[in-house]
Order: structure tokens, then sequence, then C-alpha cells
């Protein structure tokens, strides 16, 4: 190194706090006294603070790349928990509904009898007065006073009665827990064409072959009353109605 | 003396969502205030990692007497990364934008606290937050897009911006100065930072170059220097705008 660079050397060892002593000392009156000294010092300094910058700004720059991998793959992964949580609830939602609707399915099966169908269905038939009647026959008398039995042993004993006495006995039977004959008499009533008791017989006939164990029967009459908006039961046949009708016919093995 | 209070350690398998942190034996998240110096060993994705929080004062601590600290830079990235790049891409910058920012934002902070330019009477985030928009809003200006901006923000900018505004001037220059550090060269960059930044010994550094004996590197580091401040003495208006940039409003 020739003598040029001496100079230049001392600052950096001034800047490097290498220089001690006399040696010091000298060279801090040497920089008071020498304003050229002094401009290169700064210089020198100003070198170094951009070397610190530089510094810096590369371990910033390496922790950056690192750093940004992991928010990276930190945000990916929040993104599936929000989805996943979401679909695990909908499928907690869906796999409750299920289990719900078999156990209810299942209720339903086992309680769904001819008697329990019944019991929600059946409703005993009241006789309306008719205006102009003059009187009431012997078998119409008795139904009104829930007198199944008189009504019954009347009509039995009427050779040719009306239609409306065989409605009544039908009526009569079905609520004497005599279905087989309820069905007879109910049939009798409806192979008369424009009967005025047509609506009341199809629901009451599907009711008798209910009680009768014939389910299986009684769906078509209930199948129609339900496709029929004008007919006069249409709103006491459901599609659940419907349902029960088709639970009992599986469970008749019908 | 900033004490070491918890370490969250987690196998790296598991998602970090920081800055939530991790009960070591519950394994839930938990809000705890953990200092002191960096754990890391993420060699590979099996190993365990260890996270260090901070609080203000234990950051501003940290940064103030040590040399910055990996495990510092990632708190900030951890802590106010996202929000701050939204704020970026919520005004007209891209993810690009924002990572860019975000990267002069922490460089500015940690130097700001070095000069001990931070004033401490806003919180860390606040005063982030109003570098990381000063300097976007500064970039806007300079890509010659925003003029209408311009005038919204200097009717906008309340007093923690006006209170960082002095602080940040002179971008430009200072990619000037880096500019004249990558012509360098490689060794040069190296030996310097090395030597300055990372303070290591000659011992040391000689390792990572390949020079006969410590008097060579050091001739070598001293032609390095040397070189680095002819550049700025051959432009001194440069040097005096870097020299402005760095003082941070001294």
């Amino acid at each position: 190194m020739d003598n040029s660079e001496q100079p230049g050397e001392k600052i950096v060892q001034y800047l490097d706090g290498e220089l001690t002593g006399q040696e010091l000392r000298n060279f801090e009156s040497e920089l008071a006294a020498n304003p050229a000294l002094q401009a290169e010092l700064d210089n020198m300094d100003l070198a170094r603070t951009a070397v610190m910058h530089y510094g810096l700004k590369q371990q910033v720059a390496v922790v950056h790349q690192t750093m940004m991998t992991e928010l990276r793959k930190e945000s990916a992964t929040q993104g599936r928990g929000k989805v996943v949580p979401l679909f695990r609830t909908v499928l907690k939602v869906a796999a409750a509904l299920f289990i719900g609707g078999l156990l209810y399915g299942a209720y339903q099966y086992t309680t769904t009898t001819p008697s329990s169908f019944v019991k929600d269905n059946y409703q005993p038939y009241t006789v309306s007065a008719e205006r102009g009647e003059a009187s009431k026959s012997a078998i119409e008398t008795a139904y009104i006073n829930n007198d199944f039995k008189g009504t019954i042993t009347t009509f039995e004993k009427t050779a040719t009665p009306t239609v409306k006495e065989q409605f009544l006995a039908a009526q009569a039977y079905l609520g004497n827990h005599q279905p087989a004959k309820a069905i007879t008499a109910f049939s009798a009533v409806l192979a008369n064409q424009g009967a005025a008791y047509k609506d009341d017989a199809e629901y009451y006939l599907a009711d008798a072959y209910i009680q009768n164990g014939q389910p299986a029967k009684a769906k078509p009459l209930l199948v129609k009353i339900h496709n029929d908006a004008d007919h006069l039961y249409h709103s006491k046949v459901t599609r659940w109605t419907l349902v029960k009708v088709d639970i009992l016919i599986f469970k008749s093995g019908n | 003396m900033v004490n070491l209070k918890i370490l969250r350690i987690l196998e790296s398998k598991i998602p970090m969502p920081s800055p939530v942190f991790y009960n070591i034996r519950t394994k839930k998240p938990t809000l705890v205030t953990i200092a002191g110096p960096a754990f890391t060993n993420n060699r590979n994705s099996h190993m365990k990692i260890a996270v260090v929080s901070f609080s203000d004062a234990e950051l501003i601590e940290t940064l103030r007497n040590k040399h910055a600290d990996d495990e510092v830079i990632r708190f900030l990235y951890r802590s106010y990364y996202g929000l701050l790049s939204n704020y970026i891409r919520q005004n007209q910058g891209s993810e690009q934008d924002a990572e860019d920012i975000f990267q002069e934002v922490v460089v500015a902070f940690i130097e700001i606290i070095k000069k001990d330019k931070f004033r401490g009477e806003a919180g860390v985030k606040t005063f982030l937050f109003s570098l990381n928009r000063f300097t976007w809003l500064n970039e806007l200006k300079r890509r010659s897009r925003a003029s209408a901006r311009e005038e919204k923000y200097d009717n906008e900018s309340d007093a923690d911006e006006k209170d960082v505004s002095h602080l940040l001037v002179e971008r430009e220059a200072k990619g000037m100065v880096m500019a004249m550090m990558d012509k360098l060269g490689d060794i040069c960059k190296k030996i310097l930072v090395a030597y300055y930044y990372n303070d290591l010994p000659m011992k040391e550094i000689l390792s990572l170059v390949n020079y006969e004996n410590e008097q060579v590197l050091r001739n070598k580091k001293y032609k390095c220097i040397k070189t680095l401040e002819q550049m700025l003495a051959a432009d001194p208006a440069l040097a005096q705008r870097f020299k402005s940039a760095l003082a941070y409003g001294q």
C-alpha cells in the first residue's frame, strides 16, 4: 500500500474504533485542523451508514421471503378452515334431520294400526234435519238416538229400505264395530246411481275397509277423495293420511 | 432487562395463526406477552417452531439495544402485515405494492427506533400504520397518478401522520445509494455487510470469503469502503439527500 492511502486507512481505523492512545489523539488533532480530512471522514461515515442501511434491507428482504410463504400458507389454511367447519355444520344438521326423520318414521310405523287410524279419522255421522221432511223413519229415529243396535235390528227387518236408511244402517254397523256388514251396506248405497250420500259413503266405506283390515281396498277411495278438491271429505284426506294407509298396507302384507 | 415470559412451541404441521399464540399444555389459543431473544428452529417442516411476541415497550427496547433480530422482524410481519397490506390493497395498490411498502416500513421503523426518533406517543401499531400510509401516498404521488388524492391527503392527514411525515423523506435518494452498493460487487457487499452490519470479527468473515489471511481481507475491506466513499463524494448532492433521508428528521 502506498503512502497516499495512509490518511484514508487511518480514517477507517478511526471509524472502526481501532485507534487508541497517542495514535487516536494525533488523528483527532489532525482532524480538527484539516477540513478536507473531516470531509473525507464524513463521507466515509456516510458510506458506513449506507452499508448499515443496505444490511438491514437485505435482512428484512430475506425474512420477508420466508414470512410471505408462512403468511400465504396460513391464509390458505384459514380459508379452508372457514369452509370445513361450515361443511361440518351442514353435515351435522343434515345428519340430525335424517336421524330425526328415521326416528319419527319408526314411531309412525310402530303406532299406525287400523284402530289408531280409525280413532284419528272416524267421526260418527250426524243426521241433519232436511227441509220439508214430514216425519222420521224408525231407523232414522234409532240412529239419531245413538241406538246403533236398534238401528241395525230395524234395518234388517225392513224389506225395502231407502238409500238414507241403508246409509244410516251402514253407519250403525260401523259404530257397532261390524265393518264387514258396513262395507256391504255402504257398497249398496254407492250402487245407487246419483245417490245423495255418495261422498259420505265413499269416505266411510274407506274407514270400514281400514277397520276390516283391508287398507289396500281403502286406498283407491282415499286417493280419489284426496285428488278431488270438490269432494265433501277432501280436506280430511291429506298426503299424510295416504302415507299412513301405505304403512297399513305394508304392515298387512297386501 | 427484558424477561422471557413464555414461549409457544408447536409442531409446525399445525398452522400458525399468528399473532395468536398457543398455550403449550392446553393447546388453546391464548393472548400472552412474550419477550426476549428469538428461539427458532425450522430447518424442516417437522421441526418445532418457537414464536416470540413482544409488547410495544419490549419491542422498542429490544430494537434500541440490540442488532435487529430476525425474530423481531418476523413478529412485525405476523402482527402487522395483514393490517398494513390491507390498507395498500384498498387504496389502489397491488399485492406486490403491499409487500414492497411493508418492507420499507419495517426498515424505516427499525432505523427510527435505533436513532431514538420514536416518541412513543402513539402505539407501535398506530405509528406503523401512519408510516405505511405516508409511504404509500408518497409512492402514489411519485407515480403521478394521484393529484386529487394528494390534495385530499394534505387535508385529511391527522396528527399521527404529520408526526411521521418529517421522518420519511427522500426515498429516491435511498434507492440511488443502494444502487451504488450494488455497483461495489458481491464480494465487497459481503465483506462490508458482515463487518459493519453483522458486526462479525475478521476471523469469521475470512471463512466467508476466499482470501489468504486477515490482512488481505482488511485491505480489501478498506478498498471497498473507500470505493463507496468516493462514489458518494462524486455526487455531493445525492450524498446530502441520502444523509438527510437516514437522519429521520435529525
